[in-house]
C-alpha cells in the first residue's frame, strides 16, 4: 500500500507539477494524518497476563475491491504493529492450534476527484488550492479459537494531501513523506483496533 | 522549452503506466472463512492450465499502455491454482500427499475497458479426485464491472484491481459450493 498510496498521490502530484512547470514554481505538497484516532495512550493498554498464538490474515481493498499489490505492501506493516502491542504471544500466516484468527481489512474510499484537483492545482500555479482525502474504514475481527464467535471492532481514519497551501495542523498531523503517513495511519488504526478487542470479554490469554 | 518537455514528462508519466508483475497470491479473509465454516479432508492441488478461448489472454492483461503480469512468469491459468492453495494453505488443509486432487482448467479469461467503464470476466471448471474418481466436476465464473476513467493511472489501477478480485472471489465460490463440500468431506 505505502508505493500503492504514494504512487497515487504522487502521480496526481505529477499531474499539478507537470501543469505548474509549464509556467509557475510548483505548489509543495504536504501529507496529514487525520488526528481523529491518534495513537494508545499508555493507560489505556490492556495488559494480557498470557498472550497467545495467532493467525493474521489482511485485506486492503479500495471501494471494496481488494487490492492484491496493495495487501503485499500493507502487510509487514500490519504484523509489526500487531505484534508491538504484545497482545498475542506470535502471530503467524499459518494456523495455530487454537483455531485463533485474527482479521484485519481496510477499506480505502477513494476521492474519485483526485486527480482532476491535482491538475487544477498545478494550472492555478497553487491558487487553486486543492484537498484529497483517502479515507479508511477499517474492520477488526478475532476469533479466540475454533467455534468460538467473532469479536469486532471498526474504525475510520483518513490521510490528508494538500497542494497549494501552507502548513494547517487542524487537518491533521503532518509527515513528510507520504510513505510516513501510511505507517501512522495503518499503525494507530492497527493499535486502536486490537485494544478494542483486547478490552473486550473473552480476548484470549485476559 | 527544457521545462515544458519536463512538464510533458511527468504529464506521461501520471498518465501511462509500465509493465508490472503481481505479487504471489495471499490468503483471502473471506475465502478462509469459508473454508473454517465445514469439515474438510487435506488435499493436494494440481494442473491449472487455460483452455479454449481462455489460452490467448494467459498472461499479460494491458490497459491503455500499462500491462500487469502475473507472477514468476506463470500463467493466469496457474495463479488460480496458487489462489487456491494459498487459501488451503492458511487452513492446514493443503497436503501435496493427499488421495484428494483438485485440478483446474481457466476456461474463459475476458476483460475490456474504455473511458467510462470496465468489464472481466473469467471462469474455470475445477474437478475433485479421490483416487481415479472424479468426484466433482463443475464450471463456475465471476464477472466484475466497474467505472473507468479518462486518467489512464486511474482506468489501469481499477482494471487491476477488478481483474485480480475475480480469482479469491472465484475460489471462495468453489468452497462454498455444497457440491465441492461434499466431494472434499474428511
Amino acid at each position: 500500500m505505502l508505493k500503492q498510496i504514494a504512487a497515487r498521490l504522487g502521480r496526481v502530484l505529477a499531474l499539478g507539477l507537470a501543469a505548474t512547470m509549464i509556467a509557475a514554481p510548483a505548489s509543495a505538497a504536504k501529507f496529514y494524518v487525520s488526528n481523529q484516532l491518534g495513537w494508545v495512550k499508555p493507560e489505556d493498554k490492556v495488559h494480557v497476563a498470557t498472550p497467545q498464538a495467532v493467525q493474521l490474515v489482511i485485506d486492503f481493498q479500495t471501494d471494496g475491491v481488494s487490492n492484491a499489490k496493495a495487501i503485499k505492501e500493507v502487510k509487514p506493516i500490519i504484523i509489526k504493529y500487531v505484534q508491538q502491542s504484545t497482545l498475542f504471544s506470535t502471530v503467524s500466516d499459518a494456523p495455530v492450534p487454537s483455531g485463533a484468527l485474527l482479521t484485519v481489512r481496510f477499506n480505502n474510499i477513494v476521492d474519485k476527484g483526485a486527480a482532476g484537483k491535482g491538475f487544477k492545482a498545478g494550472l492555478t500555479f497553487g491558487l487553486a488550492a486543492t484537498q484529497v482525502a483517502d479515507n479508511y474504514d477499517v474492520d477488526l475481527a478475532l476469533v479466540p479459537a475454533t467455534g468460538r464467535d467473532a469479536m469486532r471492532t471498526s474504525l475510520k481514519h483518513a490521510i490528508i494531501m494538500t497542494m497549494g497551501k501552507g502548513s494547517d495542523p487542524t487537518i491533521g498531523t503532518e509527515f513528510k513523506k507520504p510513505k510516513e503517513a501510511v505507517d501512522a495511519m495503518v499503525g494507530q488504526s492497527v493499535e486502536q483496533g486490537v485494544f478494542a478487542l483486547a478490552r473486550q470479554d473473552g480476548f484470549p490469554g485476559k | 522549452m527544457t521545462r515544458r518537455l519536463l512538464a510533458a514528462a511527468l504529464a506521461a508519466a501520471a498518465l501511462t503506466s509500465c509493465t508490472e508483475t503481481l505479487p504471489p497470491p495471499a490468503a483471502d479473509i473471506d475465502g478462509l472463512l469459508a473454508l473454517r465454516s465445514f469439515a474438510m479432508t487435506p488435499v493436494s492441488v494440481g494442473t491449472f492450465v487455460a483452455i479454449g478461448p481462455a489460452v490467448s489472454q494467459d498472461r499479460g492483461v494491458t490497459v491503455r499502455t500499462g500491462t500487469f503480469r502475473p507472477p514468476g512468469g506463470a500463467s493466469w491459468a496457474g495463479y488460480l491454482g496458487e489462489t487456491l492453495a494459498a487459501q488451503l494453505r492458511a487452513n492446514g488443509k493443503l497436503d501435496p500427499a493427499a488421495a484428494v486432487r483438485i485440478d483446474g482448467e481457466l476456461v474463459d479469461n475476458r476483460r475490456g475497458e474504455n473511458f467510462s467503464n470496465g468489464r472481466a470476466t473469467i471462469a474455470a471448471r475445477f474437478r475433485v479426485r479421490r483416487g481415479e474418481s472424479i468426484v466433482y466436476d463443475k464450471r463456475l465464473e465471476q464477472q466484475s464491472d466497474w467505472d473507468s476513467s479518462y486518467w489512464g493511472f486511474i482506468a489501469y489501477d481499477s482494471a487491476l484491481r477488478h481483474y485480480t478480485a475475480l480469482y479469491p472471489k472465484l475460489i471462495e465460490q468453489l468452497l462454498r459450493d455444497p457440491d465441492f463440500r461434499k466431494a472434499v468431506a474428511p
